[in-house]
């Protein structure tokens, strides 16, 4: 099975804006998930005024909230499938 | 900090907001902030975008240092002037403060019967009322309020789970109860009972409390090329700036910010962490109890609360101002910036700070005034520490977390007489205090935090209590094993 690569900008900007509640839910995430889905960290996807961002497989989310960031996964894996 | 909620991201956008302005010198353009923000995507919280804007010029008052009581018709663009002017942090207004206009007036009524109720034949909650005021009403049971004296036994006795004891998450979460609603059911803070934990901010979903901010007086001292401006960085640090950022680079970042120096406070706590062992020492041999001095809002509690307890604190200062005398010492002429995860700081600060502290920043004060200034710490290249410059240990670091501060002052050495009790939450607190008053229960040295978790669980933190904790413990385990 592939692994679908997310990762959580944690730069200053994204940080502010609340990238915390998006790491929380991908920690958190159903064990059917995770077992697809492998998280790290970057710096900086440059869209600082638009945080916070997350790169999912080879797409950029901005403003990105934990429902948005977990729809958008099932959407890539579904893809995949 | 627990969860990260969109009444936190608001507040954060407007703290930047402020300071992109203040940096560039354009706070003249401030009156045309409320309107732009919800432009930009704030609007979907209040009945209609004009209630947003009024509600977001009071945060706007309050990151200017502004108290948002006076009159509404000042111009925010006005208060921004009279602050710049006012040389001194107005210390003297209450720091935390309820938005009237966002405050939803949530139900005063504690005990609520839902519609799970079954008119059953037992009737356990009229029969357990202690006041009979419930009676049976359009096959419902129904609550005399004026009889009620809200003592929650019938919803503990109901089979049915049919009524809710309810409460308002502000005043649920004030353990000194300085939390009431007041005219027109809004809530109102006693300032007289307030120990400035910043617990009910965090507690409010609607985001109606808030705090003042010193950001303006920062910004202005690091623009001010003429003084020189040091940062002392609380032990709560671990960890707040996200997964990429380690010491080296705060440091780096707040220099670029414009600090001169950066120092540790955790330097300090190794001070007082020695200092009040001794003192404990003395202390057991006259049969005397100990507290510790570092938590503020802990000791407001003491001094409102359970003034026969007052001479039990320790005389040691806090980290904080023993840090501040080490920077003093050798930079006589310098202004000194606290920046950590607390709001009772800011009080600490110009009560016992002797005019040692210029301002007091949290953690997202700091961290918005960074993102304003376009420095992205993440990125930052990491600072080099000078030889000889002195580092704090892993005891003084661990005064970040609940039990670091007992570990610190009653040694690994400690002697298994020594009778030492951690508590942390302003609630806890508050019970083992009334305990030691009644002398029912007997201690040499109590560490009280007024944080749940200790200081890693501050108001003015960025990240969750969990990740600030792993954080911390992979920075002292570092230390352990020798490497910087």
């Amino acid at each position: 099975m592939a692994i679908l690569m997310v990762s959580v900008c944690a730069g200053t900007s994204c940080h502010l804006l609340g990238n915390q509640a998006i790491v929380d839910v991908l920690e958190n995430m159903p064990p059917s998930l995770q077992k697809q889905v492998e998280f790290g960290y970057t710096s900086c996807l440059g869209d600082c005024g638009e945080g916070p961002c997350v790169t999912i497989g080879d797409k950029v989310l901005k403003h990105a909230s934990p429902e948005r960031v977990l729809d958008m996964i099932k959407e890539e894996l579904a893809a995949k499938k | 900090m627990n969860s990260l909620s969109e009444i936190t991201v608001i507040k954060r956008k407007v703290l930047k907001e402020v300071a992109t302005l203040a940096w560039a010198d354009r706070l003249g353009e401030i009156d045309a902030l409320p309107k732009r923000l919800t432009k930009e995507g704030i609007t979907n919280y209040r009945c209609c975008e004009y209630r947003e804007r009024a509600i977001l010029a009071d945060r706007i008052k309050l990151a200017l240092g502004a108290t948002i009581d006076g009159e509404d018709e000042e111009r925010l663009s006005s208060i921004a002037e009279e602050k710049i002017a006012q040389q001194e942090t107005d210390n003297e207004q209450p720091l935390i403060s309820v938005l009237a206009k966002a405050c939803d007036r949530c139900p005063i009524d504690k005990m609520v019967v839902t519609n799970a109720c079954r008119n059953c034949v037992a009737h356990n909650c009229r029969n357990v009322c202690p006041r009979d005021a419930i009676t049976i009403v359009n096959q419902r049971a129904y609550i005399n309020r004026e009889r009620c004296v809200e003592c929650g036994l019938c919803a503990k006795a109901c089979r049915f789970s049919a009524i809710l004891m309810i409460e308002r998450p502000c005043t649920r979460a004030c353990a000194v109860g300085a939390l009431q609603p007041g005219a027109n059911k809004i809530t109102e803070i006693d300032h007289e009972k307030c120990v400035e934990c910043g617990a009910c901010i965090e507690a409010c979903p609607f985001g109606a409390i808030s705090e003042r901010s010193e950001l303006l007086s920062v910004i202005a001292l690091l623009k001010d090329k003429g003084v020189s401006t040091h940062a002392l960085v609380a032990p709560a640090v671990a960890g707040q700036f996200g997964p990429m950022v380690d010491w080296p680079r705060v440091v780096s970042g707040l220099k670029k910010l414009g600090f001169s120096g950066v120092v540790p406070v955790a330097l300090g706590a190794d001070v007082v962490g020695k200092a009040e062992g001794e003192e404990l020492a003395e202390r057991k041999q006259e049969g005397k109890i100990l507290f510790n001095s570092c938590c503020p809002s802990f000791k407001n509690l003491i001094r409102q609360k359970f003034p026969s307890l007052a001479h039990a604190v320790s005389g040691t200062k806090s980290p904080m101002l023993v840090t501040a005398e080490l920077v003093r010492q050798a930079a006589p002429t310098a202004k000194l910036v606290f920046i950590g995860p607390c709001l009772a700081k800011k009080g600490e600060a110009k009560h016992e700070g002797n005019g040692l502290i210029d301002a007091v920043l949290t953690f997202e004060e700091l961290t918005a005034m960074l993102v304003s200034a376009n420095i992205n710490l993440a990125e930052c290249e990491p600072a080099v520490s000078s030889e000889g410059e002195p580092m704090p240990s892993a005891r003084g670091l661990n005064f970040a977390k609940a039990g670091g501060v007992l570990a610190a002052v009653t040694g690994t050495d400690r002697d298994e007489e020594t009778k030492a009790i951690a508590v942390a939450g302003l609630g806890n607190c508050q019970d083992l205090l009334a305990k030691i008053a009644r002398g029912t229960e007997t201690y040499d040295f109590v560490e009280g935090m007024g944080c749940e978790g200790g200081c890693v669980g501050g108001p003015g933190t960025l990240v969750n209590t969990k990740a600030a904790v792993r954080a911390l413990q992979k920075t002292t385990e570092k230390k352990k094993k020798g490497v910087a």
